[in-house]
Order: structure tokens, then C-alpha cells, then sequence
């Protein structure tokens, strides 16, 4: 069976058995990074030796392969790339051809939707999903029958028959069955065949999600193993924070479900030294532990969509706001922690106060979140929406150091260990330079919004194109008003993280017109509510600085955010256009771009959007 | 004999754990630790019970001894008596503080507990150094103590070996008169 029922005989003891080194693909991004901390700490304590690659791309994977095929590896496991793949065609698994070296590839990944060739290969391939999602998932990949049944003889007449039932024509030809030739309706079958198969992969692929965290799925190996510690829960705990951070997810009730059996609730005689972690519901501000007050609300989108702060007046009232709250300025402008306790004890009951909501308009259901804290010893409480923030903030940023590499390869053996360590609960030193390196990030992100709305040089809306469409070029960070000139290069790099950008920018955009005063702008922006983004960026150049590569994310209209159709609009696009668009990530819906075809793409990705 | 020494003895104490695995019965030369099954409490050797627990196989269960009230006990006892008490195992210290490194999360209140510990561990040294101090000066050929960890007696027995064969020295180098 493709999909692994039993996790820790099939999968665990099946790796134990064998008694060989084992490859392990990791991606670059959070989730995998925590479902790698629990899995490595499994491996650890069966003293299994494992060797593991970090990926981003997709030639990644195949270099990995190339590199480890004769070491005697009998199997590979992938956390979060390599379900979207073809694997048997991806890694050309045939040529190797030995009987006795069968590989098994597992994967455990978190985007959906599966390639479907890999469901129905039986042999080497198996997928780890969470056991009590396994109908679900078996129900969401079309049936067998649909896409390989090639054989037409006159028992499958019936079934044939009474599938195409509505099909009128049929009807017709029943009489004139026995009067056509064989070859003929076989032929005919075959073509009606082919398109429901169509029909049906077309369906099947359309949108591209994200489903539960591999985190998660590791977290329950480690649970059927009885290995969870509170270590290993804090990190799946980490894993499903970012699909909640990304809004890939609803995932508020399914946290609390998932975790409280394995939650010890507020144990007061557990010693202070150990892992505590705590239930809580909690003010979601960006970074709030690690910023002053006033400076986390200005830089969380929510607020900043409430209180609409790219304006001064925004910023009048946001001061009002924090004056009924009751904080004088003084406390607000210092550090969180360092504030006075009696405000910060005041502060969530005031921010749920139905009295302020009506006044200024803010929603408290994305504020005040439920939320599981840290602490251990005396060190910071620790909040996992800060770390995924810091882990991506570290992953995003290219090392200085090695500029002399090739230009699309960025340092990933460097990247991955330092975002692990970021993971480090004793040590936090990685963690809070993490924090600093986000701080800066936001800095440049709110720099490159509030251009973005002060002028539209960047923005391309039109009635006749059916997307927005964002472009950086290499000149983004240049202006008169900042005195350093940040290369623009190094900013997106991060597949994930250009989404996120894309998105928030989007919000903002529709936020901006919609409040204006403008009769125009306010009619604009009823039109950009169903409009889907196109953020085009400058990704990296090479060394002679001729040739800049591009960035290309979409991101879904508002209204339709949860279903991202963008991979095969992409993958459409890019067939029409002759094949000039790289998809080197595994999620299609981000893809590279050379500079000088930039422009056939985008006319491309017209049509095929305007169909 | 060294602490070291002394630590390495006091492994072999027993104490019980709850394994999460299962396996039949282990045959070693001192004796033969018994069939282990899942969530069933069995006395095992200390290095035993360090090695599973560091692979996560097994859980401690908290000797009677290391309880909160029982050292509370212990303490008040020391206060009240001129005298050593006696001490539930000779290993007491060492063995407090193996078990919370490696199993801190399995004790309740523990580091209550070692705060405890380490005030019976300075009340019992502050004994031992007043006696010692009153044997040095009364000049008598013996004493005897009771109800001494291995611990303390391996602190004080280099110091009193030599410092007792000074005196001697000294003694006899004063002329008689």
C-alpha cells in the first residue's frame, strides 16, 4: 500500500531492519526543519546513521541522488519536497535496474496535491500521511480505474456503458453497436476515456494547498514510539504555527485537538528547569516579546489593515487607541519586556473590549490567538509564531561570505544549520539574531509597500489585464530617501517568503483603495478585490551582471485565497511561451524567470488567464 | 578511594523504573534483571536505569526516599539532633543528584528537592567539621561516628589520615616531660 497505515511498523522498523546508512532530503523551510529535529532525534536513539541533504531546488534532489547512488543506500526519505514530483521519472529509478538494491523512497510532504503517479506506484514508493487522514486522502486522488485502465475488451462494455450515461450519443449508438466495427469503437472508447482521465487530472490538479504539517506526522511516529518528550512536542508544535502563520490553513481548533493528549496542563510541580509548555491565549503582535509595543502593533498586517497605518491620520488614531488602552507613551514606546507589569496585565482584557472594536474597527479574532508558550529555567519565554519568524528570517538571508559561488546556488549546508540551531531552546543566541534579521526585514518590506502606494510606477492594473501585476526591478531599494542602498538581489530568495510579501502587499493594496477618498480609486478597488496578484522581483545575476534573474510568485485573488490554481496557470503559461520559465522550486506557483523573457510571459500568462 | 570511585559503586544501587519496551529477562553476572514490559514497574540497577532512560526506553519512578516530604523529614531530623542521623541509603547525595540530572522531569518538585538536599548536605558537613575540630583538640587516640554517607567518609578520610599522622609527628617531637 502506497499510503503507510502503520507508521512504526512499515516505515520505522522497516529503516531499523535494514541497517544501512540512510538519505534524507530536507527542505529549506520550517515545517521540515522541526519534522527533521524529531525525526533525527528518533534516529538517534537507534543509533540509525543517516546522512542529510538540505534542498531548495529541484536539481537539488537529482545532484543528491547522483552523489549517493552507489553508497549502498537502501533508502531515502523526503521531508517537504517530492511529492509534486514524478519520483521513479524525476530520479530515473528504472536505469538502475538491480533487483537486489531496491530503493524506498518515502515521502513525507505537506503540499497537495500529489502527484498521482507516485499514489499508484507500489513498488518503491511510500507516502507518510497521518493515519486517521488516510480515507481522506485515498478519496482526493482520482480512482485507479480512471487514469490507467487501457484495456477495452467486452466485459468492460457494461461498466463503460453505464459511465457514460448521460452521454446522449451512446444512447444512439447502442443500436448500432454490433453494426460498427470493433476497431472503431474501440478507438471511440478510447477517446471518451481519455478525456474524463483528462477531466479528472485537470480537477485533480487545479489547486495547489498545503494539508497538515509533516511536523505533526513526525511528532506521531515519535508518539507510536513513545519517544515524545515535550522537545519533540514543542517542535511539532513549531510545524503547525507556520502553516497557521501562512494562512495555508484553519488550523486554530485543529491544534488544540490534536495536542491535548499528549499536553501535560499546567503542571505546578514540574521542576523549573525542564520543559514547560504552556496553553494560552495570546496577543499575536509581530515580534511583541522582542520590540516595543507601539513598534510590534505598526508592524502587524492586521493592524495595519485596521487602522489603516500607511497614512498619518492611521497613526493619529493608533495613538488614540493606545491612549484609551490606558498605556502613556512612555511605556509603549520602551521594550515589551521592560514594560510595567500592571499594563501588560491590563492589556489583552482591554484589546477585547467590545467598546474600543466598535470605535476603531479592529477584529479580535486573528489577535488574540490561542497560542502555546516556552519557558525553561530563566530564559525568555519562548512563543512559536517569533520563531518561525526568526527561522525564516535566516533562511531568507544569502551569507555574505561566499559571493563567489554561482550565481543560482546560494550557500544551503550554511543556511539549513544555522536555522537549526535556530530551533535551540538553551541556546539562544541563533534565535535572537534570527529576530534581528526579521526586524530588518520588515523595516525593508514597509519601505517597499509604502512606495508601492505613493506611486503606481510599479504596479501595472489595467482593465484589460486580468491580474495585478508588481514589478521590482533592480532599482527597488534605490530612492532618495534612504541613505542606504541595499541590493536588491538578496531580498527574495525564499520561495515562501516572496508568497507571504506578494500577499501582504495585496491586502494593503486593496485596503489603500478601498479607504481612499477617491471616487475613482474606491470603484478601482471593488475591481481588485477579484483580481489575482503577479509579483515579478529581481532574484539573482550573475557575475557579470548582464543577465538578471527574476522571481515570478502568484498569488490568488482575496476572495479565493485558499486556492492557489497558479502552478498550472504557470505550467499553461510557460508551454505557450516555449518552455523559457524555470521551475526549480517543487511548489509551481514560484518559478524563475530569465529578464529578457519576461515579457513573452506575461503576454502568455494573458491569454491564458483571459480564457 | 576516590568520589569517582564512589560514584561508580553507588550505580549499582537499584531503583525502580517503567520501561516502554519489551524484552525478556537480561542475565548479568550480579544477578539477572528481570523480563521488561510495557508500563510495568521493575527494579533495575542504577547504570541500567541511566543508559534506558537516556535512549528515552523508560521512565523513573521516584524512590521513597527522594519524595519531598521524606527529605523535608530528613532535614528537620538533622536540625533536632546533635548526632548524625541515619540516612535511608548510603548514597544518599550522590544518588539525589545522578537521578535529577538525567530525570529531572520524572521527580515532582524537584528542584525544591535539591535546595533541600543541599541543606542537609552543609548541615551534615558543618557537624563534621566540628568533630573532627573536637578531635583534633581533645587529643584522643579514637572517636566514633555513626550513620555517615560513603560520601562524607570519603572526604574526610585522606584529610584525617594525614592530618591525625601530623599531630602524631608533633606529639612526639614535643619533649616529654
Amino acid at each position: 500500500m502506497v499510503f503507510i497505515r502503520d507508521l512504526k511498523r512499515e516505515f520505522f522498523e522497516f529503516i531499523s531492519k535494514q541497517q544501512r546508512r540512510l538519505l534524507v532530503f530536507v527542505h529549506l523551510d520550517v515545517d521540515s526543519l522541526c519534522a527533521w529535529k524529531i525525526f533525527q532525534h528518533l534516529l538517534q536513539c537507534e543509533h540509525i546513521t543517516y546522512t542529510c541533504l538540505p534542498v531548495l531546488y529541484k536539481y537539488d534532489l537529482e545532484n543528491g541522488h547522483m552523489q549517493h547512488i552507489n553508497s549502498g543506500i537502501k533508502s531515502m526519505i523526503f521531508i517537504n519536497c517530492g511529492s509534486t514530483l514524478d519520483l521513479y521519472d524525476f530520479l530515473s529509478l528504472d536505469s538502475i535496474g538491480n533487483d537486489d538494491n531496491a530503493l524506498t523512497l518515502f515521502v513525507l510532504d505537506s503540499l497537495r496535491p500529489i502527484e498521482h503517479r507516485n499514489v499508484y506506484d507500489a513498488k518503491q514508493i511510500r507516502i507518510l500521511i497521518l493515519p486517521n487522514k488516510i480515507d481522506a486522502e485515498k478519496k482526493r486522488v482520482p480512482q485507479y480505474e480512471e487514469l490507467f485502465h487501457e484495456v477495452y475488451d467486452d466485459d468492460n462494455n457494461d461498466e463503460n456503458e453505464s459511465e457514460n450515461e448521460d452521454n446522449d450519443d451512446d444512447d444512439d449508438d447502442g443500436s448500432n453497436m454490433r453494426i460498427e466495427s470493433t476497431e472503431g469503437r474501440e478507438k471511440r472508447l478510447k477517446r471518451q476515456w481519455l478525456k474524463k482521465r483528462d477531466k479528472a487530472l485537470g480537477n485533480y490538479y487545479k489547486y495547489r494547498s498545503h494539508s497538515y504539517s509533516s511536523a505533526l506526522v513526525m511528532f506521531e511516529l515519535a508518539y507510536l514510539l513513545s519517544k515524545d518528550t515535550n522537545e519533540q512536542l514543542w517542535y511539532a508544535i513549531i510545524g503547525t504555527h507556520v502553516l497557521r502563520l501562512n494562512h495555508h490553513q484553519n488550523t486554530t481548533r485543529s491544534i488544540t485537538d490534536e495536542n491535548n493528549p499528549a499536553l501535560n496542563t499546567s503542571n505546578s510541580k514540574l521542576s523549573m528547569d525542564c520543559v514547560n509548555i504552556k496553553f494560552d491565549e495570546d496577543i499575536n503582535f509581530h515580534l511583541l516579546r522582542h520590540w516595543s509595543f507601539y513598534d510590534s502593533i505598526c508592524h502587524t498586517q492586521d493592524m495595519i489593515l485596521a487602522f489603516k497605518l500607511w497614512s498619518s491620520r492611521g497613526l493619529a488614531q493608533l495613538k488614540e487607541f493606545l491612549a484609551d488602552l490606558g498605556i502613556p507613551k512612555r511605556e509603549y514606546e520602551q521594550n515589551y519586556r521592560d514594560m510595567n507589569i500592571k499594563y501588560k496585565v491590563n492589556i489583552k482584557k482591554q484589546i477585547l473590549d467590545k467598546r474600543l472594536q466598535d470605535k476603531y474597527h479592529y477584529t479580535t479574532n486573528t489577535i488574540i490567538l490561542p497560542t502555546f508558550l516556552l519557558s525553561s529555567g530563566f530564559t525568555l519565554k519562548l512563543s512559536p509564531q517569533d520563531i518561525v519568524l526568526s527561522i525564516m528570517a535566516t533562511l531568507q538571508t544569502a551569507s555574505s561570505s561566499s559571493s563567489t559561488s554561482t550565481s543560482m546556488m546560494i550557500d544551503l549546508t550554511e543556511r539549513f544549520s544555522l536555522a537549526l540551531s535556530c530551533l535551540n531552546y538553551h541556546q539562544l543566541t541563533d534565535y535572537l539574531g534570527g529576530i534581528e534579521l526579521e526586524k530588518v526585514y520588515m523595516n525593508k518590506t514597509h519601505y517597499l509597500i509604502e512606495t508601492l502606494l505613493q506611486s503606481d510606477k510599479n504596479l501595472s492594473f489595467d482593465n484589460t489585464i486580468p491580474f495585478i501585476l508588481l514589478k521590482f526591478d533592480q532599482n527597488m531599494f534605490n530612492s532618495s530617501t534612504t541613505t542606504d542602498h541595499t541590493t536588491s538581489c538578496g531580498f527574495f530568495t525564499h520561495p515562501y517568503q516572496a508568497y507571504l510579501f506578494a500577499r501582504n502587499a495585496l491586502q494593503t493594496l486593496i485596503a489603500y483603495t478601498s479607504a481612499s477618498s477617491n471616487a475613482v480609486k474606491k470603484k478601482k478597488s471593488k475591481h481588485l478585490q477579484r483580481l489575482p496578484l503577479i509579483l515579478i522581483a529581481p532574484y539573482s545575476s550573475t557575475n557579470s551582471g548582464e543577465e538578471l534573474v527574476e522571481i515570478v510568485v502568484g498569488v490568488p485573488s482575496l476572495n479565493s485565497i485558499m486556492m492557489n490554481s497558479f502552478s498550472t496557470l504557470f505550467e499553461a503559461a510557460d508551454r505557450r511561451c516555449g518552455n523559457v520559465a524555470k521551475f526549480v522550486f517543487f511548489d509551481h506557483s514560484v518559478l524563475l524567470l530569465q529578464e529578457q523573457h519576461q515579457q513573452k510571459f506575461i503576454d502568455a500568462l494573458m491569454f491564458v488567464l483571459a480564457k | 578511594m576516590d568520589i569517582d570511585e564512589v560514584q561508580y559503586l553507588s550505580e549499582n544501587e537499584l531503583i525502580s523504573v517503567v520501561p516502554n519496551f519489551k524484552h525478556p529477562e537480561i542475565n548479568l553476572i550480579r544477578g539477572s534483571v528481570g523480563p521488561f514490559l510495557p508500563l510495568v514497574p521493575l527494579q533495575v540497577p542504577m547504570w541500567m536505569a541511566i543508559h534506558l532512560k537516556e535512549s528515552h526506553r523508560c521512565r523513573f519512578v521516584c524512590p521513597e526516599w527522594l519524595t519531598f516530604d521524606s527529605v523535608q523529614e530528613l532535614l528537620r531530623q538533622e536540625q533536632q539532633q546533635e548526632t548524625f542521623t541515619p540516612m535511608p541509603n548510603p548514597y544518599v547525595f550522590i544518588l539525589s543528584q545522578t537521578i535529577m540530572n538525567v530525570a529531572l522531569e520524572d521527580i515532582p518538585n524537584g528542584d525544591q528537592i535539591r535546595l533541600l538536599m543541599k541543606d542537609l548536605w552543609d548541615l551534615r558537613l558543618a557537624k563534621l567539621r566540628s568533630s573532627i575540630g573536637n578531635l583534633a583538640r581533645s587529643g584522643a587516640l579514637y572517636a566514633k561516628v555513626t550513620h555517615l554517607t560513603q560520601v562524607e567518609i570519603c572526604l574526610i578520610r585522606n584529610f584525617l589520615k594525614t592530618s591525625l599522622k601530623h599531630i602524631a609527628q608533633l606529639q612526639d617531637a614535643v619533649p616529654d616531660e
